[in-house]
């Protein structure tokens, strides 16, 4: 079986974390957030996965050959010279979804949750026509393109962009299984699919869907990123996972790399992921934040909702809060004030931040 | 002077009693004049002082002039303002007369006690008797002295008497027990004069104080001085000095008498003057001098156009021939009184100095200014206190390097110069200064940094807690991992001789212009809250974090 992940562009969203890092190599939860997506695929028993990139292709085969032995799959790496948008990638990537009659998987490369893809599988086998797409439930269905569907089989009836009024509070989950006839509908041209397939699919009665059960975020800019952090670490709690961090100082739920080194009085949690050979000294307090590989935070410092980049040093007293997002190699010096700021790598802070700000 | 800016703070002390670098501002002023050769002979002091000095903590300077010998005189205490039945000025008196009545009490019980026990012990016939009257009477004595410092003397003088006559009330000691009461009752005939003789002499003292300063209005800082004459000039000094209270600096005092001394004699008054920059010279009083005599040739008070960059520092020393022109002054501004309505003229007795006086007075050869080019500033702002408290700090390193606080095993790491009074409780992982000053009985946690900023007494700073160019109340709480920070309105560094900025509370589109973070007293700031450039009034308990506000 094949899956194919939209991977894109630039990951503008995510800066400055994708100005050193192409965005599925990012770390979310000490695992790079397409291992999340490879691990699970691979659970479901797929065993060629094809990557829709349009940048740094290079730099991203490097990094996935150890991951195609340790998975014992294939990745094929589709370059578009243009941006394709969501459905222009898999008419380029047609030739191997069609070497077989099965059907394969789509997905978003930037979601989180708990991959339902043999549950997918069943249900797509089961309606049998041409797509399977998965829905999410939302608070606010105002904000998105909503889902309309009968309750009782999954048939899509409509899409429904921004509704004004209430129609449905299911949206697309950016997961989907198709049959390989679905490809007859895509031209080799930038498209999107969400907007220009799906609705063709949904009039001709080839597109269901199924409800997500669980947590979802797209994780694609900072914030939905903490947000997804803590839904992926809740979970994980439910599951009562041993990845969970009970060391001296944590208070609620975080998730440590056993290399990571914690002080004394530290306070850690809720919330909180630490990357590998991370320094953290005497006397912080870290809640809702990702620190990543190598970063060094001081003592006494304050960290609320913040993403520390790779080899970061956060000098002693110094408190960042409000989705302040440190790009690789920032030093921030002591008892500065960092509010909301978005430091491009490289950079040394030498001054506070009080206004949300980019600091280039 | 009220003040008003200085709010919050100003709401629990008056301002010249506000403690910069671990003393009232006033306390810098007394000390600086004590150093000046033959003070107490040839000087007064004169602090201007207003609005709200009804607070028993007022003594605070009485005491401290009277250590270093001078007479002190305030000026408009608002004494008759009411509190209760009586006017504040019984309070004062009456507070006072106790303190002495007790101080008297206890010393002439004692006294009286201990020589009747003497006298008694020596007569008593038998060894076993003086023996037991002696332990007696230290017991009497004893007593007596604790029981006299809580109430009059004659309570306690009775008592001394019958725990004496009980104690000696074996047969063996009748008679020196006789004795003993028979001198107790004259020791306690004793304590009541010499209490009422106490009484009386700090009434007289307060009196002196406090009399001459029921005034229904300000009198002018010279209108002032011509009121107090008679007690300026008592004891004939050669000069005086005024100095304003709204001041800090490093004042040259003895070099201003120098200076003073070497010209002419019937000179009225020298000036201190500071070089400001030009725009910040319209602020202030400006001087034009003679560059060769230091004559001050013109004299304006806050010009709209440019004069000249030399200003007054509110710091004169003045012959006593100063008052011949304050003389004429005031019998001029009676006569006017007399042809002009009262709506119209000042009141009666209104003398302003600068514009009054100097002004008048430029060009005449009778004023010179003494220019000094050490720290100088107004002190109008909680801000400039912050200013002040680096200054005097730094001052402390050639005036009283004990002050300061010194790095050391098992003691908070220190940068900079940093006062903190003996009683405050620093854990050694603090780290504190440059420019910072803790209070009595302050508690500073784990962790804790404090820069710029002064904590004032009996406040708690708990565990990593980030202060910075802040004030922290009397008594305020502020919790775990929360930051404290305001924006210092420090001079420009990039041009000499600039001074502070007397920048308004808001700006011209209301919002809060960034300043010092002041937090009031009793104020509780919870664990892990920013607070950025905000005013906190007293007795509030915060709930969270705040920005650009000030929280009523």
């Amino acid at each position: 079986m094949k899956a194919l992940i939209l991977v894109g562009g630039y990951g503008t969203r995510l800066r400055p974390l994708t100005l050193s890092c192409p965005k599925p190599l990012v770390e979310f939860c000490n695992k790079p957030m397409l291992l999340h997506q490879l691990e699970a695929l691979v659970e479901a028993g797929v065993k060629h996965i094809i990557l829709a990139v349009s940048y740094r292709a290079d730099q991203m085969e490097q990094e996935l050959k150890s991951v195609e032995e340790k998975l014992g799959i294939t990745i094929t790496i589709s370059l578009e010279s243009e941006p394709l948008g969501t459905a222009g990638p898999l008419a380029l990537a047609r030739e191997h979804l069609t070497n077989d009659n099965d059907p394969f998987f789509v997905l978003n490369s930037d979601i989180i949750c708990d991959f339902p893809f043999k549950d997918m599988i069943k249900f797509h086998k089961h309606h049998g026509k041409q797509g399977t797409i998965m829905v999410t439930k939302v608070d606010e269905p105002s904000k998105y393109g909503v889902v309309v569907y009968d309750a009782e089989c999954g048939r899509i009836n409509q899409f429904v962009e921004k509704p004004q009024e209430y129609v449905s509070n299911k949206i697309n989950a950016g997961m989907y299984m198709f049959s390989p006839a679905m490809l007859n509908r895509i031209e080799l041209r930038p498209t999107s699919i969400e907007k220009e397939t799906f609705p063709g699919m949904a009039t001709d009665g080839e597109l269901y869907c199924m409800e997500l059960q669980g947590f979802w975020m797209d994780v694609g800019q900072p914030k939905d990123y903490l947000t997804g952090m803590c839904m992926y670490l809740t979970s994980l709690k439910k599951k009562n996972s041993s990845l969970l961090y009970h060391g001296e100082g944590v208070n609620g739920t975080a998730l440590v790399d056993p290399s990571a080194k914690i002080g004394k009085n530290c306070r850690i949690g809720p919330n909180v992921t630490i990357g590998p050979n991370v320094v953290i000294e005497d006397g912080v307090c870290i809640k809702r934040c990702t620190v990543l590989n190598g970063a060094h935070i001081k003592s006494h410092s304050w960290l609320d909702s913040c993403i520390i980049g790779w080899k970061c040093v956060v000098g002693r007293w110094v408190r960042m809060e409000n989705v302040s997002v440190l790009g690789e190699d920032v030093t921030v010096n002591d008892e500065l004030y960092v509010n909301g700021g978005r430091i491009l790598p490289h950079k040394s802070i030498a001054e506070s931040v009080k206004e949300p700000q980019i600091i280039m | 002077m009220k003040g008003t800016r200085f709010r919050p703070l100003s709401l629990e002390t008056p301002k010249p009693l506000f403690p910069v670098a671990g003393f009232p501002i006033i306390h810098h002023h007394i000390e600086a004049a004590a150093k000046v050769e033959g003070c107490c002979k040839g000087g007064g002091l004169l602090p201007k002082f207003g609005g709200r000095f009804v607070r028993l903590r007022a003594l605070y300077h009485i005491q401290a002039a009277a250590k270093v010998g001078f007479p002190i005189i305030h000026r408009r205490i608002e004494v008759l303002q009411k509190k209760g039945k009586f006017p504040i000025i019984h309070h004062h008196i009456k507070d006072a007369a106790k303190d002495a009545a007790k101080d008297a009490a206890k010393d002439a019980a004692k006294d009286a006690a201990k020589d009747a026990a003497k006298d008694a012990a020596k007569d008593a016939a038998k060894d076993a008797a003086k023996r037991h009257i002696e332990a007696a009477a230290k017991d009497a004595a004893k007593d007596a002295a604790k029981a006299a410092a809580k109430d009059a003397a004659k309570d306690a003088a009775k008592a001394a008497a019958k725990a004496a006559a009980k104690a000696a009330a074996k047969p063996a000691a009748k008679t020196a027990a006789k004795r003993l009461l028979q001198r107790t009752a004259a020791a306690k005939a004793a304590a009541k004069a010499a209490a009422k003789d106490a009484a009386k002499r700090l009434l007289q003292r307060y009196i002196y104080l406090s009399v001459p300063a029921v005034q229904y209005t300000a009198l002018g800082t010279a209108g002032g001085i011509y009121h107090f004459r008679d007690q300026i000039l008592a004891g004939k000094p050669d000069y005086f000095f005024v100095m304003n209270a709204d001041v800090c600096g490093d004042f040259p005092l003895q070099e201003m008498l120098d200076f003073h001394r070497s010209k002419p004699s019937g000179t009225f008054c020298t000036i201190l003057g500071t070089e400001a920059t030009r725009q910040q010279s319209l602020t202030y009083g400006c001087i034009v001098e003679n560059k060769a005599t230091h004559e001050i040739m013109h004299y304006v008070e806050k010009p709209e156009t440019f004069i000249s960059t030399t200003i007054n520092c509110g710091i004169y020393l003045c012959s006593p021939a100063i008052f011949s022109p304050l003389e004429i002054e005031f019998k001029k501004n009676l006569e006017q009184n007399y042809n002009y309505d009262y709506t119209t003229a000042p009141a009666k007795e209104v003398i302003r100095m600068e514009q009054d006086i100097f002004v008048p007075l430029a060009s005449s050869g009778k004023l010179y200014v003494y220019q000094t080019e050490r720290f100088w500033s107004q002190i109008k702002s909680a801000g400039a206190a912050i200013y002040a408290n680096r200054h005097y700090l730094k001052l402390y390193r050639k005036t009283h390097p004990e002050r300061l606080a010194k790095n050391g095993a098992g003691k908070p790491q220190i940068i900079g110069d940093v006062f903190i009074h003996p009683s405050a409780q620093v854990n050694e992982t603090a780290v504190l200064g440059p420019n910072v000053t803790i209070g009595k009985n302050c508690m500073l946690g784990d962790g804790v940094r404090v820069r710029d900023s002064v904590v004032l007494d009996g406040a708690v700073l708990q565990d990593h807690c980030c202060i910075l160019d802040s004030i922290i109340g009397w008594n305020s709480t502020i919790g775990d991992w929360t930051r404290i920070e305001g924006t210092p309105n420090d001079p420009n560094p990039n041009k000499p001789f600039a001074k502070m900025e007397a920048i308004s509370t808001f700006t011209f589109d209301g919002k809060l212009n960034p300043s010092i973070t002041v937090i009031g007293s009793d104020v509780q700031v919870p664990s892990e809250v920013i607070i950025l450039n905000s005013i906190v009034l007293p007795n509030k308990e915060l709930s969270g974090c705040y920005k650009n506000q000030i929280i009523l």
